[in-house]
């Protein structure tokens, strides 16, 4: 495998957590590599490491040592001003508990990744049209968050990670509190994403996993299995 | 339930509860101090003062002192309870939970009431300790620097008073909040979608063509109206009461040294024999030196200057102005008179007793004297022979309303044609006709001549004078070493205060800083997903300094203005401002404006430094 075609290289990656002064190691040395427009799923048993791990692919959180390369940029390096950009260009997060800002309304909340991009207002609302089309909530772009369902605010949250069309997306345990049905349509949306971006998802349903190119299992801080 | 629960509960929450603490102390300690000081200074407290006909220095410093501690007092129980709300409102979720495990809403409510009581307390003993200390320090310097104040005894009861007034004020209000927030239903504050203190939909008319930065800022503000509503009026009355204290108190301090300026007067000389000019400069010191004047016999022939000197000093080049007076002692009977009442149309009430007052008497030619110290009515014409003007503390002491009423003095009644203002005897001195009162004693000549020189050619002139009545038993004193110990008396005086109401600042930094930790506290979720979203740490401080500045505006546009107008309103009449003084007060008032906007952000820095992945898992 070429170098240049891996979205993302981990090498030795340890992060630990000290809190009331107790050390909790969530990953431990760990090697993976995730090549440019792959579907990956992670699973495992909570407090394995799922989120940290997203979370440090993400830019949101830095490793405690080793090495993390995202689309070629060695993140464990930056600081939280070029993280913060890295993330509004790279990376759509969708959250296991949706996260959208509470005072905007759902077109806002998908507005704010191109705001901050700088986009051109006539840009984003063509963008947001699209996307708000995708998801099914054209109908709700006026709702703020605390009228809408669990299923509405996943489905806006992607269609919030895909703003900027980013290359990278991850999504933490996304149908985690969604019913069967409605967990169906957030599956078809990450169909959707198959084979044109890379796709890093954190989940214990086995719809996804199936989905899945590779599935990496995740154990105490280690990959104890990676393959499908 | 016993106190070790909710002491540990406040001991958690450290930063939260010192500030309320201290907020309280502060408040507290500059109620305490402005009264204690104020009576040191002899400008006791009292309402009867306000509204009389006369107004004396120690006036205006009472009418200061009295604004400044009202206003401080609303503003130190108003932020006070406000800072509980705050901590309770904080607290809703655990509310809920104390209720939805089986605890009763008596139990929590006293759990909040006792964390209330424990602030109060310490709060009002810390502040009452730091009023006394302020006091007595105030004090010390304002005698180590050369102006004798005779301390006087603590006075306990007000020192209680204002302990029982902010302490009970403070459980008033503060138990009031405690009541609206408890009264939440366990499911509500438990649910997923309630934050703290906001409601769910207000702020969805504010429009999205706002930048994103005031739109985020204004919504979240919207949301939680309640405390965005108290907010507002704490800090307009922090600001009404910051303005009148920079304002208010420049003003009251440059208006009181312009009284005096005009009462004795720029560039004047006094020409006497030396014991009389030495008694004349030790009454004038009265102002700032209460030990009494030596008994002398005014009327000794000794100290009769004759009419040829002073012509001739008159006539010397440079001398602007003479004022030969007739100076003596006497004491002067009030005579209550009969009035129209203000009340009734065509009835008549009677004003006025048979007080006596021990005053130095100025026999003056109305139309050369050297002051300009007139404060109220006018002054009496050559051709008014019973004609007299008093100084404003005979007025006070002795009259009810002095332009209704006569005095007699030696069998001679005088109308009050006005009241000036003047240090000379601490203003127990009355201005009347020399005609009239030499014939009192047997057609007396003068003991005292003013001279008003030009001021350009002050040495000179001084020269010649000297030369002049270098062979008399005469001396001259300049009497600007005089005037510049009275303004540097007032000036002091003023310093003590005025830093004092930078306090208020303090006041409105900590409620600011109340609010943006609650602010953030429920946005917290929200500034966390933005910068996982890729939003700066810079956007997030944008967003809390723009709410902060939006408060500050909004409290400023009605503070300010009610500063000014309780200024001129009910506070000083003829107030001075110089145009010096001007842009000073400007730039103050703005100062303050924009250090509350910034202190507003400090609790964003906090979050904004912390790594984003702990701010989203927190």
């Amino acid at each position: 495998m070429s170098k240049s075609d891996l979205a993302v290289k981990a090498s030795s990656l340890r992060k630990e957590y000290t809190i009331d002064g107790l050390r909790i190691e969530a990953l431990r040395s760990l090697e993976l590599e995730i090549k440019e427009g792959e579907f990956v799923s992670i699973y495992g048993s909570s407090g394995a490491g799922k989120t940290t791990l997203l979370n440090i692919i993400g830019g949101l959180d830095k490793p405690t040592d080793g090495q993390i390369i995202v689309l070629g940029h060695d993140l464990s390096e930056y600081d939280e001003d070029f993280l913060a950009t890295f993330r509004c260009a790279y990376v759509g997060y969708v959250f296991q508990l949706y996260n959208l800002i509470s005072t905007l309304t759902v077109l806002e909340n998908v507005m704010f990744p191109m705001q901050l991009a700088g986009w051109q207002e006539k840009r984003i609302m063509e963008r947001c049209t699209e996307l708000l089309e995708l998801v099914g909530l054209t109908h709700r772009s006026d709702h703020f968050p605390a009228q809408l369902s669990g299923g509405e605010l996943q489905r806006t949250a992607f269609a919030r990670a895909l703003a900027n069309n980013p290359p990278l997306i991850l999504a933490d345990e996304p149908t985690a509190n969604l019913d069967l049905e409605t967990g169906l349509k957030i599956i078809r949306i990450l169909e959707g994403l198959k084979g044109e971006k890379t796709v890093i998802v954190a989940t214990h349903d086995e719809r996804i996993i199936d989905l899945s190119e590779r599935v990496l299992n995740l154990e105490d801080g280690r990959i104890v299995s990676n393959g499908f | 339930m016993a106190f070790d629960f909710p002491i540990k509960d406040l001991m958690r929450r450290k930063s939260q509860t010192i500030m309320t603490t201290l907020n309280l102390a502060i408040c507290v300690a500059m109620t305490t101090f402005f009264i204690l000081f104020g009576e040191n200074l002899g400008a006791e407290l009292s309402a009867a003062t306000v509204g009389k006909l006369t107004v004396g220095l120690s006036i205006v410093l009472s009418r200061f002192t009295l604004i400044v501690v009202i206003l401080n007092s609303l503003a130190g129980v108003l932020v006070t309870s406000f800072l509980v709300s705050i901590m309770t409102s904080e607290r809703i979720q655990d509310i809920g939970i104390m209720k939805a495990v089986g605890c009763l809403t008596d139990m929590v409510f006293a759990f909040f009431t006792a964390e209330l009581s424990l602030i109060t307390i310490a709060g009002c003993i810390l502040g009452t300790i730091f009023g006394v200390i302020a006091n007595s320090i105030s004090v010390s310097l304002m005698n180590a620097i050369g102006f004798y104040i005779q301390p006087k005894p603590l006075n306990i009861w007000t020192i209680i008073s204002v302990f029982i007034l902010f302490a009970s004020l403070t459980h008033i209000l503060g138990i009031w909040q405690i009541i609206k927030t408890i009264r939440i239903k366990p499911v509500d504050a438990l649910s997923q979608t309630f934050t703290l203190g906001t409601t769910r939909r207000s702020g969805q008319w504010i429009p999205s063509r706002l930048g994103l930065t005031f739109k985020i800022a204004l919504r979240s503000l919207a949301r939680r109206r309640s405390q965005t509503v108290q907010m507002i009026l704490c800090l307009s009355m922090i600001i009404t009461l910051m303005t009148l204290s920079i304002f208010g108190g420049i003003v009251a301090k440059e208006t009181t040294q312009s009284y005096i300026e005009r009462a004795i007067g720029r560039s004047v000389v006094l020409i006497a024999e030396a014991e009389m000019a030495e008694q004349y400069a030790s009454l004038l010191s009265r102002f700032f030196e209460p030990k009494e004047a030596r008994p002398i016999d005014y009327l000794d022939q000794d100290y009769t200057i004759s009419d040829s000197l002073i012509s001739d000093l008159g006539s010397i080049d440079g001398v602007i102005k003479t004022d030969p007076r007739l100076i003596f002692e006497t004491i002067i009977y009030e005579y209550p008179t009969v009035v129209p009442d203000p009340e009734g149309e065509d009835r008549y009430i009677e004003i006025g007793d048979h007080r006596t007052c021990r005053v130095i008497a100025m026999g003056v030619n109305p139309n050369q004297v050297v002051n300009d110290w007139l404060i109220l009515g006018r002054k009496f014409e050559e051709i008014e022979l019973n004609g007299a003007l008093i100084g404003n503390s005979v007025a006070l002491k002795t009259f009810d309303n002095p332009l209704e009423q006569i005095f007699k003095m030696s069998d001679l009644e005088f109308n009050i044609t006005g009241v000036c203002i003047d240090p000379v005897n601490n203003g127990e001195v009355i201005y009347a006709p020399i005609s009239t009162l030499s014939s009192l004693h047997g057609e007396h000549g003068y003991n005292l001549l003013l001279l008003q020189i030009d001021s350009r050619n002050h040495a000179e002139t001084l020269i010649s004078i000297e030369a002049r009545i270098n062979d008399t038993n005469l001396v001259l004193l300049d009497l600007n070493t005089v005037l510049n110990s009275h303004i540097r008396f007032l000036d002091y005086t003023w310093s003590m205060v005025l830093p004092l109401s930078l306090s208020s600042l303090l006041n409105a930094v900590f409620c600011l800083l109340g609010y943006m930790t609650l602010a953030l506290m429920s946005q917290r979720r929200d500034l966390g997903i933005m910068r996982a979203l890729g939003a700066k740490p810079r956007t997030m401080t944008k967003i809390l300094f723009s709410q902060s500045l939006v408060l500050v505006i909004v409290s400023g546009v009605v503070g300010v203005p009610l500063g000014l107008a309780v200024t001129f309103t009910f506070f000083i009449p003829e107030a001075t401002i110089s145009q010096s003084s001007l842009p000073i007060v400007i730039g103050s008032i703005l100062l303050v404006l924009a250090v509350m906007s910034v202190s507003g952000v400090y609790p964003a820095m906090n979050i904004t430094r912390r790594p984003t992945g702990e701010t989203i898992r927190s």
